[in-house]
């Protein structure tokens, strides 16, 4: 399946860029996905990170479905 | 009585505060009550040069309506805008605004302070704060969801 992976703020930095396009043999969770990422990315650290799928904060055990956009980023300091 | 409206704003322009004003007000309402967000400088002891506002935009969007649910859940509101601007700011500018109606005033206010809250829980925002001696990401809040 494939899926949409967007990074923000300090995590968009770190992955050195903002959005990857995926494709996964099986139905994994967002941490999974993480943990994934942060193999493939020196420097990226997920720990701490909030997931949002589909413009909705998710658990990090949510598993992600065909075509989800799947959001990681910093703690919000919005206002 | 006139339909209750949303009005949701995520701008690299200037916000529109009185025109937000203008929105809500509503003879139906005899209350309008506005919450207004600027940067501060000095912060924490340094002048701030520049804050720039990071935003994921159509989540933000998709969290404004989800506080708009939440706030016309507890509270009897007319017409509410939610605004929040991105981009380069500097101090005393504007960044977010809740302007709210409402037919007696508590809901209004409420409907501001409430509201100023779960936008700082849920809104997908950061800083990036610039001042003469260090450009550093400010500090979130993650009690919008379990982190990873």
């Amino acid at each position: 399946m494939t899926v949409q992976v967007l990074f923000f703020a300090s995590l968009r930095e770190a992955a050195n860029t903002r959005e990857l396009h995926l494709s996964l043999d099986s139905p994994v969770s967002a941490r999974a996905l993480a943990n994934q990422l942060e193999n493939e990315h020196v420097g990226l650290e997920l720990r701490g990170a909030l997931c949002a799928i589909n413009e909705h904060y998710v658990h990090p055990d949510t598993l992600l479905s065909e075509g989800d956009t799947v959001a990681f980023f910093p703690p919000v300091s919005g206002g | 009585m006139p339909e209750p409206k949303n009005i949701f704003v995520v701008s690299s322009e200037v916000l529109d505060i009185t025109g937000y004003m203008t929105e809500v007000t509503d003879p139906a309402y005899g209350a309008v009550a506005s919450f207004v967000g600027t940067v501060r400088s000095p912060n924490l002891g340094e002048d701030v040069l520049y804050i720039d506002y990071e935003g994921y935009e159509a989540m933000i969007k998709t969290q404004m309506q989800v506080m708009a649910d939440e706030l016309r859940a507890r509270l009897e509101l007319g017409h509410l805008v939610l605004a929040h601007r991105l981009g380069r700011l500097a101090p005393g500018e504007a960044s977010i605004a809740i302007v709210a109606s409402s037919k007696h005033r508590k809901d209004a206010l409420l409907a501001c302070q409430t509201g100023i809250d779960r936008a700082k829980d849920l809104l997908p925002v950061w800083k990036y704060e610039v001042n003469p001696k260090s450009k550093t990401w400010v500090k979130g809040n993650s009690s919008a969801s379990t982190p990873l």
